[in-house]
């Protein structure tokens, strides 16, 4: 089997490079490359086209989510092993969403970490065991909003945004659905109340973003 | 092969779904471990049954499928754990510990698909506004009746900080008080809407 071409980013110079030692000492690793900011880690990235970015989630010119989609764009076949020593919700939920496939805490061995960089490098995902409660309990938040959106809507007020869409006024609407300007006045503001939208171009941006309603 | 492990006790078995909410009232177990086939009608509505009348602790779904709608209905109503049959019985007890202990364990070959619809519902539902990490954290105690002394204790924060955080928060959700945040909250799915354990603030 191919030796797997990691590149390795961390602030800490004895950190990464340890790790690169240790890694490298692995038959199936090579390790490519070592940063310690986020601007050499993805200029290597894209020059060294590795297998498998191993990154901290803090670097000195970067973080988080931004700092995730900074490397997924600097070489976009590169999957993201993070190696952080952060377990806070706000870090684990962004940087999962933000595309992650891999997350070990840095308090675990090197046998955890390379067999997070081998099961993401052969296409799998494997987060933390101190990770995955974090996602579960923010999934289930999350997809309980989504029933909640998608249950608010009356069927007129449903009919009004579908409306709203195409730029008509509030006499055009109510002479579309056979109602009175008032009573699509007082579906706006429902509308906007229900999706805490600053006003109706923004209650459509939402309503778009949702997929409640889809622009044809 | 469960009553094996030290730490675990078998206090009673159920073949239908009448059966198992019967004997998870009158045993009211740490854990249901739920085959959604079942004979009698649906698993997904036992789980349901079991989590709305708190009638375990955690709920661990066994199942035989891997379909992503099943996995999002389970979801919605709350278990604690998603695992795939012909699990390795070792890996079954680990899985069981994992759930008792966070409120999550999935099958390793659920993962993907869970961090899927993970990404998908991110892109939904959350939004430039939504509260962040530590504020739901703080509107989960303020819905479980923590006052702000008990809540700036309980996160080593001081009473102050708590103070800012709400303002932000009540601004954030369009509320004046405590009450109409905790409302707006529930109703926006930003928190959980059983209560944790009181006694955790002190």
């Amino acid at each position: 089997m191919a030796s797997i071409r990691v590149l390795i980013a961390d602030s800490q110079a004895l950190l990464g490079e340890s790790l690169s030692i240790l890694l490298s000492a692995h038959e199936s690793l090579t390790v490519v490359g070592v940063a310690a900011d986020l601007k050499s880690a993805a200029r290597l990235a894209a020059e060294l086209h590795p297998d498998v970015i191993v990154t901290d989630l803090s670097l000195p010119d970067g973080r988080g989510k931004d700092l995730v989609a900074c490397l997924m764009a600097a070489w976009p076949q590169a999957r993201l092993v993070a190696l952080t020593a952060a377990s806070d919700d706000d870090t684990v939920t962004a940087a999962v969403a933000a595309g992650v496939q891999g997350y070990v805490l840095k308090c675990r061995s090197t046998a955890d970490l390379i067999q997070t960089i081998q099961v993401v490098a052969a296409g799998g995902v494997m987060l933390d065991p101190a990770v995955l409660p974090i996602i579960w309990r923010r999934f289930q938040q999350l997809i309980r909003h989504e029933k909640v959106m998608s249950e608010a809507f009356s069927s007129f007020e449903h009919d009004v945004l579908m409306q709203l869409i195409t730029g008509k006024s509030a006499r055009q609407i109510a002479e579309a659905l056979a109602s009175s300007p008032a009573t699509v006045e007082r579906a706006v503001t429902q509308i906007c109340q229900k999706l805490h939208a600053r006003n109706r171009a923004h209650a459509i941006a939402i309503a778009l973003r949702r997929g409640l309603i889809s622009a044809r | 092969m469960l009553e094996r492990q030290p730490d675990f006790t078998l206090v009673g078995e159920a073949d239908t779904v009448a059966s198992a909410l019967r004997l998870a009232q009158a045993l009211q177990p740490d854990v249901v471990l739920l085959d959604l086939s079942l004979p009698d009608g649906s698993g997904v509505e036992v789980a349901q049954q079991l989590l709305a009348q708190q009638l375990a602790h955690r709920v661990i779904v066994l199942t035989v499928h891997d379909e992503p709608e099943e996995l999002a209905a389970l979801m919605r109503i709350g278990i604690h754990g998603y695992l795939l049959k012909g699990i390795r019985s070792a890996d079954l007890v680990q899985a069981i510990r994992a759930a008792v202990a966070t409120g999550a364990a999935l099958s390793p070959d659920m993962l993907p698909e869970l961090l899927r619809q993970y990404r998908r519902l991110v892109r939904v539902v959350e939004e430039d506004d939504i509260l962040t990490a530590r504020e739901r954290e703080i509107m989960q105690l303020v819905a479980a009746g923590a006052s702000n002394r008990e809540i700036a204790r309980r996160l080593a924060l001081s009473i102050q900080t708590i103070k800012n955080y709400l303002s932000g928060i009540y601004e954030k959700l369009g509320v004046s008080n405590r009450t109409g945040a905790v409302v707006a909250a529930l109703n926006r799915g930003l928190i959980d809407r059983d209560p944790k354990d009181p006694a955790a603030f002190v």
